[in-house]
C-alpha cells in the first residue's frame, strides 16, 4: 500500500531548495563563514599572514559548530510546523505524495541548502587560502564532507522539532535550547558531573597543558596531570615526566603510564624506545623490554647522543659509551642541555655553548637578556631557549631571536614543538560525539584519545584506548543524521494537518 | 463520488465531528453550510485524510482515503481556508511545483490567465496581496483538471467582486462536469451556487437537502423590503409572477417580497416595468442564527 516514490521526494527537495536558498539569513551565514575561514587563516593565530589549511581548520573547526548548527537548526525548524501553520501543508499533502516523501524531500531540499552554504564558504575559502599558500590537503575535503555531515544532523533534530511541536514557536525554543544546550552548555554539564564523581576531578583554573604548536603556530593545548614538569619527543611518542612516565603515542592514540623508581628526577629525555631520567640517579629506561638501568650519577640533565650518554653536573658534562665515563669540562656551570646534528646544546650564565661531539671542541654565544632559563629544544636548526623571556638561536647564523613561547618544559618532534605549562585555563569536559569534529582535523594526525585522558588520566594503569577515530566520528555522524529523521518521519505519519 | 458515513473526529475532549454521514453524487455542487465551529474544515480535512478520524468511514470514488490516498489525490484539487503558498516561488513556479506533484503536463501560463495572473507570472508569492495568493491557489486546486473539487470557504476574506468572480468561476467548472463539495457560512452564496446543502451545527448534520426545498422550509430566502412612492396591487401582483418570488406583501407603501437572491435584481426591474417609483429599499437576509434555531427546535 505505501510506496515511496523518488520522484516525490525529487519534487519536495527541489521546491524546498528553490524556497530557501536564497533566504537572506542563509546568504549572510554563508559570508560569514567565507570571512571567517579567511581571516582565520589570515590571522588564525598571532602573526599575520596565511597560515596552510591544517592551521585554519583546527580553529575553524569550532566555528563549524557555532554556525553550522545555526543555519540547520534555522532552516529546518519552521519547515513542518512552519507550514502548518500558514496552511500551505493542507495543500501540499493534498497532492498524492506520501508523508514519507515530504519529511525526506524536506530534509534532502534543505540538506542541499546547508551543503552548497558550507561549500561555498569553506570551499571558496580553501581554494583562496590554497592560492595564496600553495598548500592543499586531502583532509580538508574530509573536514568539508564532516561539516557536512554535522550540518545535516542538526538539520535532522530540527526536522524532529518540527514535526513534535504544534506551534511555530515552541519548536523554535526548542532549537534555540538545543543549540544552547550542545554548543555552550553541554561541556559545563559534563565538567561538573566529572567532578562529583571524585576520582574525575579536573580543576580548570590550575591545570598543567600540553600545548602543541607547529611551525610557532598554535594548535591545540590539552590538560595532562599536574606532577608533569619534563618532556621529551621520539618515536612519535610524547614522554612526560611527573609522578609517573606519560607515554603519548600521537599515531595509535595510547597513552601508556610507566611508573618510575623511587628518587627525584628533574628532567627526561629519550631516543627510539630509551627513556632518560635525569635526577638524583640518573636512570635509563627501555621500553621494549620495560627494564630500568640506574647510574651513580646525579644530574642536572641527561642526553643521548651518537651512542653515547651525556650526564649534565656541576662538573661538567660526562660521557658514557657504554663502558668508559669521561668527563669533559665546560667554560661554566651549565644547567640545561639538548642534542642536535653531532652537537650538544648547553645553556649557562647567559649563553649558549655549542658542544661539537665529532671532534670535542665548543664555542659560545652570549645573550646577556637571557634570564631564567626552563629548558631547551633544538629542531630544525633552530635551539628553542623557553625562559622569562623566550629565544630562537639560529644555529647556523648563531643570531638570537626573541620568541613568544611560554612554558616550563619543550620538546621537538616530526615539526612540531610541545610545550608543558603551567596555570594555564584549559578546555575541558566531554561534548557530544560531533563536537570532537574540532579534534578530529588535527595535523597531528589525530589526537583524540587525549581528551579521554584529561579525565581518566589518573586512573589509567596500562593503556587507554581512543574513544574516537576518523570512522567512528563519521559514523557517529551519520547515526545523528538518521535517527532523528526516522523519529520525524514516524510521527509525521501520525500528524494531523 | 464522496460517500461519508458516521465520521467522527475528537481533538483530545473536544468532539469536532461527531457522526456525520452524507452523500455527493456525480456533477453536482454540494455545500457544507454552518457557522465558524460547525465542523465543516474538520470534514474536509478528513475527506482528504490529512487528519486521522475516530470514528466511520470515508469513500471517494469507491476508495478509501486512508488506504489509497495518493491515487485518490490524483483527481482531486483543494482549496483550503485562507490558502498560503511558497513565499519564495514565483506564481509559475509554484503551479509548475504542484503539476510535478501531481504527475501532469499543465500548461501553468494559461492556467494562469484563467484566474488574471498571468501579468504576475514571475513575481515571488511574497510580493501578492491576499486576493491574488486565493486566485493562485485557486488556479492550483485546478491542476490536472480535477473530477473533484473541494473547496474550502473559497470566498472568505474576499471583496464582493473577487467573491463573484470566484462564485462564477464554480458554476462554469461544474457545467464542464467537475463534481464540487465547498464550505461556506454565508448562506447566499450557498443559496446561489449548490445544488444540495448539507447543515452543520456543532459537529452534527442538522439537514441534508436539495436547496429550493430547504429553502422553502425554512424560509432561508432574504426579505427584499421596498418602499414605493404611489405602491398598487398591479404593482404586487407584477411582481409576484417575477421567476423566484415566493411571497409578496403589501404593508402601507413598503412592499415585501421573499425571493431567491438570484432574482433580487429583476425583483426592482419588474417594479419600474410596472410604473412603480422606488424610493429606498433594503434586503432582510434571515441569518443562519435564525435558522438554526429553528431547525434545531423542529428536530427535538
Amino acid at each position: 500500500m505505501k510506496m515511496i516514490e523518488f520522484r516525490g521526494i525529487l519534487n519536495i527537495a527541489k521546491k524546498e531548495f528553490m524556497d530557501n536558498w536564497k533566504n537572506k539569513w542563509i546568504v549572510a551565514i554563508t559570508l560569514i563563514f567565507l570571512i571567517l575561514a579567511l581571516v582565520t587563516s589570515y590571522f588564525g593565530s598571532g602573526a599575520a599572514g596565511w597560515h596552510d589549511i591544517n592551521a585554519t581548520m583546527v580553529t575553524m573547526a569550532s566555528w563549524v559548530i557555532i554556525l553550522i548548527s545555526i543555519i540547520s537548526l534555522m532552516l529546518g525548524y519552521a519547515s513542518i510546523v512552519g507550514e502548518k501553520e500558514k496552511g500551505s501543508l493542507a495543500i501540499l499533502l493534498s497532492y498524492p505524495v506520501d508523508r514519507d516523501e515530504v519529511v525526506i524531500g524536506k530534509f534532502l531540499g534543505l540538506g542541499s541548502v546547508v551543503s552548497l552554504a558550507i561549500l561555498l564558504g569553506f570551499g571558496l575559502a580553501g581554494i583562496i587560502i590554497w592560492a595564496n599558500t600553495g598548500k592543499m590537503n586531502g583532509v580538508y575535503a574530509l573536514f568539508l564532507v564532516a561539516s557536512i555531515l554535522f550540518g545535516l544532523a542538526y538539520l535532522s533534530i530540527a526536522l524532529l522539532f518540527s514535526t513534535l511541536f504544534k506551534k511555530r514557536s515552541t519548536a523554535m525554543g526548542a532549537a534555540i535550547f538545543i543549540w544552547f544546550f550542545f554548543v555552550m552548555i553541554w561541556g559545563m554539564i559534563i565538567l561538573s558531573v566529572a567532578s562529583l564523581s571524585g576520582e574525575r576531578v579536573v580543576k580548570i583554573e590550575e591545570n598543567t597543558s600540553l600545548d602543541i604548536y607547529h611551525d610557532e603556530t598554535f594548535l591545540k593545548s590539552f590538560s595532562v596531570d599536574n606532577s608533569v614538569h619534563s618532556l621529551s619527543y621520539s618515536n612519535y611518542s610524547v614522554y612526560m615526566l611527573g609522578n609517573y612516565i606519560y607515554k603519548y603515542n600521537i599515531m595509535n592514540l595510547t597513552i601508556q603510564k610507566i611508573p618510575i623508581p623511587r628518587g627525584h628526577y628533574f628532567s627526561i629525555s629519550s631516543y627510539d624506545d630509551k627513556i632518560f631520567l635525569a635526577g638524583n640517579k640518573a636512570m635509563e629506561y627501555d621500553v621494549a623490554t620495560k627494564k630500568w638501568h640506574g647510574f651513580n650519577i646525579s644530574c642536572n640533565d641527561i642526553v643521548y647522543l651518537n651512542g653515547n650518554i651525556f650526564f649534565l653536573t656541576p662538573e661538567g658534562l660526562i660521557k658514557y659509551n657504554g663502558t668508559d665515563y669521561t668527563t669533559i669540562s665546560l667554560p661554566f656551570i651549565c644547567n640545561f642541555m639538548t642534542s642536535g646534528n653531532n652537537t650538544i646544546y648547553l645553556i649557562g650564565d647567559k649563553s649558549v655553548v655549542e658542544y661539537n661531539v665529532t671532534n670535542g671542541t665548543y664555542s659560545t654565544y652570549k645573550n646577556e637578556e637571557m634570564e631564567g632559563v626552563k629548558d631547551i629544544a633544538y629542531g630544525n636548526g633552530i635551539l628553542y631557549i623557553l625562559g622569562e623571556r623566550s629565544y630562537k638561536f639560529d644555529t647556523h647564523t648563531k643570531d638570537f631571536a626573541s620568541c613568544s613561547l611560554k612554558g616550563i618544559a619543550i620538546s621537538y618532534g616530526n615539526g612540531f614543538l610541545f610545550l608543558i605549562e603551567k596555570n594555564k585555563k584549559v578546555e575541558m569536559g566531554g561534548m557530544p560525539s560531533w563536537y570532537y569534529i574540532s579534534d578530529f582535523f588535527n595535523p597531528v594526525e589525530s589526537y583524540k584519545g587525549i581528551i579521554d585522558v584529561n579525565l581518566n588520566m589518573n586512573m589509567i594503569e596500562t593503556s587507554y584506548p581512543s574513544y574516537y577515530n576518523n570512522y567512528t566520528l563519521i559514523l557517529s555522524l551519520i547515526l545523528w543524521d538518521v535517527i532523528p529523521l526516522i523519529a520525524a518521519i514516524y510521527i509525521f505519519r501520525r500528524l494531523d494537518i | 463520488m464522496i460517500e461519508v458515513k458516521g465520521l467522527v473526529k475528537k481533538y483530545r475532549d473536544v468532539t469536532a465531528v461527531n457522526g456525520i454521514s452524507f452523500k455527493v453524487e456525480k456533477g453536482e455542487i454540494f455545500s457544507l453550510l454552518g457557522p465558524n465551529g460547525a465542523g465543516k474544515t474538520t470534514t474536509i480535512k478528513a475527506l482528504l485524510g490529512l487528519i486521522k478520524i475516530d470514528g466511520g468511514e470515508i469513500k471517494i470514488d469507491g476508495k478509501d482515503i486512508f488506504h489509497d490516498g495518493k491515487e485518490i489525490k490524483k483527481s482531486i484539487g483543494y482549496l483550503p481556508e485562507t490558502p498560503s503558498l511558497y513565499d519564495n516561488l514565483t506564481a509559475l513556479q509554484t503551479l509548475q511545483f504542484f503539476a510535478d506533484l501531481k504527475g501532469v503536463n499543465e500548461d501553468c501560463m494559461k492556467l494562469l490567465k484563467e484566474v488574471g495572473l498571468e501579468d504576475v507570472a514571475n513575481r515571488k508569492v511574497a510580493t501578492f496581496s491576499k486576493g491574488m495568493v486565493q486566485r493562485l491557489a485557486l488556479a492550483q486546486s485546478l491542476i490536472g483538471k480535477p473530477k473533484l473539487l473541494i473547496l474550502d470557504e473559497p470566498t472568505s476574506g474576499l471583496d464582493a467582486i473577487a467573491s463573484y468572480k470566484i462564485r462564477e468561476k464554480i458554476k462554469e467548472l461544474n457545467k464542464n462536469g467537475t463534481t464540487i463539495l465547498f464550505s461556506s457560512h454565508i448562506l447566499s452564496e450557498v443559496q446561489e451556487i449548490s445544488d444540495r446543502v448539507a447543515i452543520l451545527n456543532k459537529g452534527k448534520i442538522i439537514e441534508v437537502d436539495s436547496i429550493e426545498k430547504l429553502g422553502k422550509k425554512f424560509e432561508m430566502n432574504p426579505r427584499l423590503k421596498i418602499e414605493l412612492q404611489r405602491p398598487s396591487t398591479y404593482i404586487q401582483n407584477f411582481v409576484k409572477n417575477v421567476r423566484g418570488v415566493e411571497e409578496v406583501k403589501m404593508d402601507k407603501n413598503v412592499l415585501e417580497v421573499v425571493c431567491n437572491p438570484s432574482v433580487k435584481l429583476n425583483v426592482l426591474r419588474a417594479i419600474e416595468e410596472a410604473g412603480g417609483k422606488i424610493i429606498d429599499f433594503k434586503t432582510e437576509e434571515p441569518s443562519l442564527e435564525e435558522i438554526f434555531m429553528k431547525m434545531v427546535n423542529e428536530n427535538d
